[in-house]
């Protein structure tokens, strides 16, 4: 399976649609970053940048935004999938004696390895261009240290997209409609659950949301570690809670919820595609 | 029969899609080293049957053996010695056919990367190495196919329809090396074309399929001796005429055929005398000439026509 895992991303690595993607993602995180820049230059233009930690806060920022790889988990795994079904290309790989069974889990691993590579790099470009693009103040490297935190704590929720998207793919030939299932089983389908529960307060829906990943993506940036506490000049005294243990509790169930939702994709798109029958 | 001899065994091979039975009770043995052409119509099974060879699809009841191995694990170590070409040769289009066969080459473990360049100009595809797979025409296509399969030295190829798109001259190539692969390195080939002609230039066996079964499986030897020579006469009165040349002649080795036709196995030597009885009881006789029946005849005749002998 090493062969196949090694020819897999040797395939990926040629695809221009990688490159290209990489690019589209580096180019709006700079072009976003441009935007902010620009923001504050006309919100500080008069100098009174002094109290300001603009790095700070974009930092601040990142950590809120946990769900965007979520999407992007969806192309990454679709770099990895999706010419087999449009050139029937698998009919080469079972006919040299390749398992149905090896097969889908070379196609996993690689999909999984791909995504954190460009997720490594999106996360390299974006924190770099930040610290050149904005000045600091002297909490940037407090926020930096909780968004890049909140990444790690997210990344086991993005990978199970990328396990749901590949156990989809591997069993339905048409990569569209694929692409529009996984995003209802893995987003949708929770985010309605959780709109009935609002509707009817029926906890059981509540709970069953609970398990899909997709409702733990904002756990990451809810976590308070910023605390403001008026003073008797009436204003705020801001302490930054070096304390990150809190990660850890919401590392922990990130990891069970996407470890459970995983586990069942990847055993459902298994077991229907190890009967599949290739044309 | 021991199991070692034989490349491929498969016993009551049964595969059914909807209400269509692709295959029925197909029972099929390819000893090594031998050409077996694979005849057949459109629908008749012949791809259904590669398929569930190569592991494509799967059947719904048989057993199939390759090179004597009857377990999957087994049978799916031994399909690495079996190179395939099933219905159009499917690359990935945004690699070049260099990259395509260095992907097929890093994926089967094989090492070095000679290996490539080589099956490229083995089928005269050298020069286009650098061209991506989506330029490539129908013909080239098919070419780079069969440099796949032959890339890993496989010893045994299974071909279905593997020449088509190729002009005159790549289908005379491509018989040329599937005849020096058979021949230096006694690869088995089982092939299935449309071209029944191309199919007799190169198969030492034919197994002939229908509605999913197969009808006759000969050897080429065999199939020479029963598409003998025989007079072909085309008569107004084709029954009258058969009665005449019984009765007159005592020519009971013929075959009544539509259009009005028949074909006389013997008195290949009196065509003269059949003439004359015929036009001395008023027969018209519109044609009279010899032939030797070819394998498209052969295989027209056995899912078509009647026998009369």
């Amino acid at each position: 399976m090493l062969n196949m895992i090694g020819a897999e991303i040797y395939k990926t690595r040629k695809r221009l649609y990688s490159k290209i993607f990489l690019l589209i993602c580096c180019v709006l995180a700079l072009a976003f970053l441009i935007m902010m820049r620009i923001s504050f230059n006309m919100a500080y233009s008069d100098g009174s940048i002094i109290d300001v930690d603009p790095r700070g806060e974009m930092f601040a920022l990142y950590a809120c935004l946990m769900m965007v790889p979520f999407f992007l988990a969806i192309i990454t795994s679709d770099i990895v999938f999706s010419e087999e079904n449009k050139h029937n290309t698998m009919k080469n790989v079972v006919a040299f004696g390749y398992t149905r069974t090896q097969i889908y889990f070379s196609k996993l691993v690689t999909a999984l390895i791909n995504f954190l590579v460009m997720a490594v790099i999106v996360l390299a470009v974006l924190v770099l261009a930040t610290m050149m693009m904005f000045p600091c103040g002297d909490t940037w490297t407090f926020y930096l240290k909780a968004f890049l935190v909140s990444f790690a704590v997210s990344i086991p929720l993005w990978l199970s997209q990328v396990a749901v998207c590949i156990a989809v793919w591997c069993n339905i030939r048409s990569s569209t409609f694929g692409t529009f299932f996984a995003l209802f089983l893995s987003y949708i389908l929770p985010q309605g659950l959780n709109f009935v529960y609002y509707l009817t307060d029926k906890k059981i829906l509540h709970k069953i949301a609970n398990w899909f990943p997709a409702s733990h993506l904002g756990d990451a940036g809810n976590l308070n570690l910023v605390t403001y506490t008026m003073n008797e000049a009436g204003t705020y005294d801001v302490s930054y809670l070096n304390d990150f243990s809190g990660y850890l509790d919401v590392f922990k169930w990130n990891c069970v919820y996407s470890l459970a939702f995983c586990a069942v994709a990847v055993i459902a798109g298994w077991l229907l595609f190890r009967r599949r029958e290739v044309k | 029969m021991t199991m070692s001899n034989h490349v491929i065994e498969v016993r009551n091979l049964n595969k059914r899609y909807g209400h269509v039975q692709a295959l029925k009770n197909v029972n099929l043995t390819v000893p090594r080293g031998q050409i077996y052409g694979l005849v057949g119509k459109n629908g008749a099974g012949k791809t259904t049957l590669m398929r569930v060879l190569t592991n494509q699809t799967f059947a719904d009841q048989g057993e199939v053996a390759l090179f004597g191995a009857h377990t999957e694990h087994d049978i799916n170590k031994m399909r690495r010695r079996v190179g395939t070409i099933i219905e159009i040769p499917s690359f990935y289009a945004f690699m070049t056919a260099r990259e395509n066969l260095e992907f097929y080459r890093r994926q089967r473990g094989i090492a070095g990367s000679d290996c490539v360049d080589e099956a490229l100009a083995t089928v005269e595809l050298l020069d286009a190495g650098n061209k991506k797979f989506k330029n490539f025409s129908l013909g080239m296509k098919q070419r780079m196919g069969l440099a796949l399969a032959i890339m890993n030295h496989p010893d045994m190829l299974i071909l279905d329809e593997p020449v088509n798109g190729l002009d005159p001259e790549g289908i005379v190539q491509f018989r040329n090396i599937l005849l020096k692969l058979n021949r230096e390195q006694q690869v088995t080939i089982l092939i299935s074309s449309h071209i029944l002609a191309e199919l007799q230039n190169l198969a030492t066996h034919y197994t002939f399929m229908h509605n999913g079964a197969i009808v006759q499986d000969v050897s080429e030897k065999e199939l020479s001796a029963m598409c003998q020579e025989h007079l072909e006469i085309v008569v107004d009165e084709p029954e009258k005429a058969a009665t005449l040349l019984e009765q007159l002649a005592g020519c009971v080795s013929y075959e009544v055929l539509p259009g009005n036709m028949i074909r006389i196995y013997e008195m290949l030597d009196e065509p003269d005398v059949i003439a004359q009885i015929l036009i001395e009881n008023h027969i018209r006789l519109y044609s009279l000439k010899q032939n030797r029946m070819n394998l498209e005849d052969y295989f027209i005749d056995l899912v078509g026509g009647g026998k009369n002998a």
